[in-house]
């Protein structure tokens, strides 16, 4: 035990001091902690600059509004897609699914970018398809409403694959005499999933969704430096992205961090509160 | 009697059989065709990626990426390290990860709200790109393969995920084998970590790709272009395109421009090479998800 | 029993990967010294009191020209002679640039055991006056003036005056050196390069159409070529590719707007920004024309270079901005193509169309002298060699018959236009393409021959035209302006971000008509309140201050 928590704390809490910069104006150089006038403490100025900002209650709802538009759509899938492997025939099919569904997690963002901004631009898959049903061409890449669908979708299918391997390896160590007996018991293929497969997954699903309450402030802002443009700044300009623009002027190391901070508190609270509701109606959390 | 009922479930199931393989054939198409894009990309003429003309089958046939590729000593440099880092890594953050999560799956830890509070805010709260750079600085790691593989050892996601499966496992094993006179290293290593194998695996797996993926802690720990894994070599790969053409002459944005047209292709070559070795590790990892790892181990 | 082997297998590999990570470092630490070792080796011929200098800066990015081929290259060994010759021995450490950004910060935040000169054009203004404020970097006017054999005054003060205007601060300091880049015309006329919208030469022949002499007649050429399919693919998918969203595009010059949000008059010395200026709304109407008519394709107003490049390649641009003299778009067409650069159209009457040029005098990236330079004396030696005529000369020419050639008239031009894998084996570049932005300043004496030679006709006459066309508006404002103080540092990033969201985002819905010009008087009133009005005073007074350095 004593290695791990060494490690934690060497590697994860020592460098923690360098949140102190969120209060003060901060330049790499300047030194974090000194008493000899040349730190310049700001206090709170840098949160309440960001609360007063132009743009914030915007991105706050643009970063929730994606996530959680992930997280109600894109928790489930991966369960889904589990339970369905589960229940293929083991053999050279079912490998192939498997290996196939978390090949776009290796993609990396920036062909994804790519791939989909061919697929919706003007001449694009998606435009193509519109016309042969005989539909007008729509501009995905400059109406506003269509961002949050195009993330959503393109993040399902990117990481589902990856994360339902937990919950295969989860469902691979169920005892098989229990589907035997239920079997017996006259219980067809859909019973058996709804009652064995499904509770010994509980704990993992729980764990899970916990911690993805957890991140509900955090959206892909990679990704979607990647996407998007000035005319979507409406649904697709989140924390992320705009500290990106903020930091290309430079010298705002003070102001990233303080917003970063703000937001893990939110996350960390989060989480907290999630992990409290489950431990009341279940019996699985994290602590 | 029996059989009976076998059969009867038997036929309601082939319907469902058929739907089931469907919808796995549909998924399985979405997810490996873009795949198959970057591969035939990868295989193609410049121009005709560049024109995004690829479908179906590669166009102009080129290997020249390849070549670019194989024959840079650098790639094969950062290939030999990036093996070191995954091997090494996986190691240790298994060996970590169990280390870390058995003693939380004992019911009388004092303090046990406190440790896992101690191991979630590092999950939540950081200090950032510098305060970590001067730590590591000072510790003599800058510039080192050590400055990537020791603070990536411990992930403590990892950790939660081994015990909450350490928690699934029926205390009556633990029981039986305290009372035959194991001690807590016995008990970890002969009796749980055997069983654990599914949850292992996963972790193997995770940290493998995670590992095999990083950039970041190359980016900024390691100046060394000798000690680079290889996503950093991509990385630099498709960071190059990106040139900031504000401040450029003309000069430059004709270099640039030039630069960047092979360098779309180039990035598809890089990724299938980069990609492919680790897309093996989870039928690799596979075999360890046996079903029933808990069977036989209780006498009842 | 089997476990106790596997766990101490367990450990036992993990221990030899370990220690073989440590040889491999190892192994790699000695191969640095042997590398500097190899760069010191030339200093034997020169004097016995050689000066080390530690240099940090990122490495040429380059695929096939590389440093550590550099005793290939004549024009690197002319060079390192220059250094050598005067007792210095240059020690490097070279980062690769995408990840120079990232080690220039945490090095400088570190602040211990710099090097003696350092590239931080990554850096940012606020963070570097701070450094230079802690002492940091060293303050270099004193210096020069101690040190220097004259080199340095002579290019900051006589060839490229320019040069201080741009580097000092506030408080009369000058904390870092420069590249600079001076092109002429003729050894005597100040050249610079325009920057328009090119327009397919090869389907205006095939449709028999007079090239545009007015915004109307652009943009009926440019509906022309999308209704008779100019590209003869049998779709009407023939587009303009514009980002409505920057100022920085020469349509809107056509309509006498400046190139950002605050832009310089060169001519008449004063901040404008578009947002005021008589031809906005107009610049919107026409826009929200080219959208309509589906000739502007909306996919495309914030696409990265790939997208753009897809585009080109797939044989479906009819217009683009670019340099005016380029050669590097049309062989990226499948299936061949020219593209012919446009004067300024005319747009509104009573407003005369400005042309977008590149100022033919430039100075950018940040070299810096720190506090852990042990000798002074010998960091300026270093720029005195940069500084100097011959220094310029091999960076940017390279040598003569080899990588230029000179004219009748003495002008050099430049030869050996190879791709870069052709031009590594020959070896003939000048010595900025291996070495220039590294610790190496860029000292550019560039002429507009060399341009004019390899750009046929056409494109030469219109730069030609170009050279006096007023009014304009250049590309990059912040070259005409000062450095900022502290204070007006901080207020111009405070407003900045925020302004310009706004703006971007505001100047792309109007042209895509998402919003209406209807509302007007609501949005120029949100950028008052955002800080337009300040910025414009900030930027004016750095302007001012500018002028007044001699």
């Amino acid at each position: 035990m004593l290695p791990v928590l060494l490690h934690i704390f060497i590697f994860c809490y020592i460098p923690l001091y360098g949140v102190v910069i969120a209060f003060q104006d901060y330049y790499p150089g300047k030194s974090f902690l000194a008493f000899d006038g040349s730190v310049h403490w700001v206090g709170f100025k840098h949160f309440i600059d960001f609360f007063n900002g132009p743009y914030f209650s915007r991105l706050m709802r643009n970063t929730f509004m994606l996530s959680f538009y992930f997280f109600a759509f894109g928790f489930w899938v991966p369960i889904l897609f589990s339970l369905l492997v589960n229940e293929l025939k083991s053999g050279v099919f079912k490998k192939y699914v498997q290996t196939a569904s978390y090949l776009p997690h290796f993609i990396s963002n920036v062909v994804v970018a790519g791939m989909i901004l061919s697929f919706i631009g003007s001449d694009g898959i998606v435009n193509a398809i519109i016309k042969l049903f005989g539909g007008a061409p729509i501009s995905l890449t400059t109406e506003p409403g269509y961002f949050p669908a195009i993330y959503t979708i393109t993040s399902i299918w990117k990481s589902f694959g990856w994360s339902s391997i937990l919950y295969l390896s989860a469902m691979s160590s169920i005892d098989p005499h229990l589907y035997e007996a239920a079997k017996m018991d006259g219980a067809n293929r859909f019973k058996q999933m709804v009652h064995i497969t499904l509770p010994s997954i509980r704990p993992t699903i729980f764990i899970l969704l916990i911690f993805a309450i957890g991140n509900l402030l955090s959206a892909n802002s990679e990704f979607i430096l990647l996407i998007y443009n000035p005319a979507l700044y409406e649904t697709a300009d989140v924390i992320g992205t705009y500290l990106y623009r903020d930091g290309l002027l430079g010298g705002n190391f003070s102001s990233g961090t303080a917003v970063g901070l703000l937001i893990s508190a939110i996350n960390f609270t989060l989480l907290y509160m999630a992990n409290r509701l489950s431990r009341k109606y279940s019996d699985y959390a994290l602590w | 009697m029996s059989a009976v009922v076998n059969n009867r479930i038997r036929q309601g199931s082939t319907a469902v059989d058929i739907l089931l393989y469907a919808i796995a054939l549909l998924v399985c198409i979405l997810t490996l065709y873009p795949f198959y894009l970057v591969i035939i990309m990868s295989i193609s003429s410049p121009m005709e990626v560049a024109a995004m003309n690829v479908f179906w089958f590669p166009k102009g046939f080129f290997l020249g990426s390849y070549e670019l590729i194989v024959k840079d000593t650098k790639m094969w440099w950062a290939y030999s390290n990036t093996i070191i880092y995954v091997v090494s890594g996986m190691l240790l953050n298994c060996l970590m990860s169990i280390l870390g999560a058995y003693p939380l799956t004992a019911r009388n830890l004092k303090g046990r709200k406190w440790v896992i509070a101690f191991l979630l805010i590092p999950m939540y709260f950081g200090g950032g790109i510098i305060p970590s750079y001067l730590l590591v600085n000072k510790l003599g790691l800058y510039n080192t393969m050590f400055a990537v593989i020791i603070p990536g050892a411990v992930s403590i996601w990892n950790i939660i995920l081994v015990r909450t499966y350490f928690a699934t496992i029926p205390e009556a094993i633990k029981e039986s084998a305290s009372v035959d006179g194991a001690s807590h290293w016995q008990l970890l290593f002969r009796i749980i970590v055997p069983v654990s194998k599914p949850i292992l695996a996963v972790i193997a797996i995770y940290t493998v790709v995670g590992i095999w993926n990083s950039w970041f802690d190359a980016l900024v720990y390691l100046p060394n272009e000798r000690l680079h894994p290889l996503q950093m070599y991509l990385y630099r790969v498709v960071v190059q395109q990106t040139v900031d053409l504000k401040m450029l002459t003309m000069e430059d944005a004709a270099r640039a421009s030039f630069t960047m047209l092979s360098n779309i292709q180039l990035k598809y070559a890089i990724i299938v090479f980069t990609t492919l070795p680790v897309i093996f590790t989870y039928p690799f990892f596979q075999k360890y998800f046996i079903k029933g790892a808990l069977l036989g181990s209780l006498k009842e | 029993m089997g476990n106790w082997k596997k766990s101490t297998l367990l450990s036992v590999t993990t221990a030899v990967l370990l220690v073989g990570g440590t040889a491999c470092s190892n192994n790699t630490n000695d191969a640095k010294p042997q590398q500097s070792a190899s760069s010191g080796g030339s200093a034997s011929s020169s004097s016995p009191q050689a000066s080390k200098l530690k240099l940090l800066g990122p490495a040429n990015g380059n695929k096939y020209i590389k440093f550590e081929e550099r005793d290939k290259y004549p024009a690197w060994k002319e060079i390192d002679q220059l250094f050598t010759g005067e007792g210095l021995q240059l020690d490097y450490e070279f980062v690769p640039p995408e990840q120079y950004d990232t080690v220039i910060k945490t090095r400088m935040a570190a602040g211990s055991s710099l090097p003696d000169i350092v590239n931080i054009s990554a850096l940012d203004n606020t963070t570097v006056l701070n450094l230079a404020k802690q002492g940091v970097l060293l303050d270099l006017n004193p210096l020069i003036e101690k040190y220097s054999n004259g080199n340095i005054k002579e290019m900051y003060g006589n060839e490229f005056s320019f040069a201080k205007q741009a580097t000092t601060t506030s408080d009369g300091k000058m904390y870092w050196f420069s590249n600079l880049h001076k092109k002429t015309y003729q050894e005597k006329d100040p050249a610079p390069v325009a920057l328009t919208m090119m327009l397919r030469k090869d389907w205006l022949d095939k449709l028999s159409l007079p090239a545009p002499t007015t915004a109307e007649e652009y943009r009926q050429t440019l509906k022309a070529m999308r209704d008779s399919d100019a590209n003869g693919n049998g779709q009407q998918d023939e587009v303009l590719v514009y980002n409505p969203g920057a100022f920085a595009s020469p349509i809107a010059q056509w309509f006498g707007l400046g190139t950002d949000i605050t832009a310089v008059d060169v001519e008449t010395q004063k901040i404008v920004s578009p947002w005021y200026q008589d031809g906005i709304k107009d610049y919107f109407l026409y826009l929200q024309q080219l959208v309509k008519e589906g000739v502007l394709d909306t996919s495309l107003i914030a696409a990265k270079d790939e997208q753009i490049q897809q585009k080109m390649t797939e044989n479906k641009v009819a217009s683009v901005k670019s340099y005016n003299m380029e050669g590097w778009l049309e062989p990226t067409i499948q299936g061949g193509g020219e593209f012919q650069p446009l004067m300024p159209l005319k747009a509104v009457d009573g407003i005369t169309p400005a042309a977008q040029l590149e100022p033919p005098f430039l100075v950018w990236a940040k070299y810096a002298i720190t506090k852990d330079a042990k000798d002074v004396e010998a960091a300026i030696k270093f720029f005195d060699v940069v500084y100097s005529r011959e220094y310029a000369d091999l960076m940017t020419w390279g040598i003569e018959g080899q990588s230029y050639k000179k004219e009748a008239n003495g002008v050099k031009v430049g030869i050996n236009k190879g791709t870069d894998e052709e031009l590594a084996k020959s070896g003939n570049v000048a010595a900025g393409r291996l070495i220039g932005d590294t610790v190496y300043p860029r000292v550019q004496f560039a002429n507009l021959e060399t341009e004019l030679a390899s750009a046929p006709q056409y494109k030469a006459d219109h730069e030609l035209n170009m050279l006096t066309y007023k009014p304009y508006f250049v590309n990059m404002n912040e070259i005409y302006l000062a450095i900022p103080d502290e204070d007006q540092l901080e207020a111009k990033t405070k407003i900045l971000t925020n302004l310009n969201t706004y703006s971007a985002e505001l100047a792309t819905k109007l042209a895509l008509g998402q919003k209406s010009l209807d509302d007007w008087d609501q949005y120029l009133e949100e950028l008052k309140k955002l800080g337009l009005d300040q910025l414009i005073e900030i930027d004016q007074q750095l302007l001012d201050r500018y002028n007044s350095i001699k």
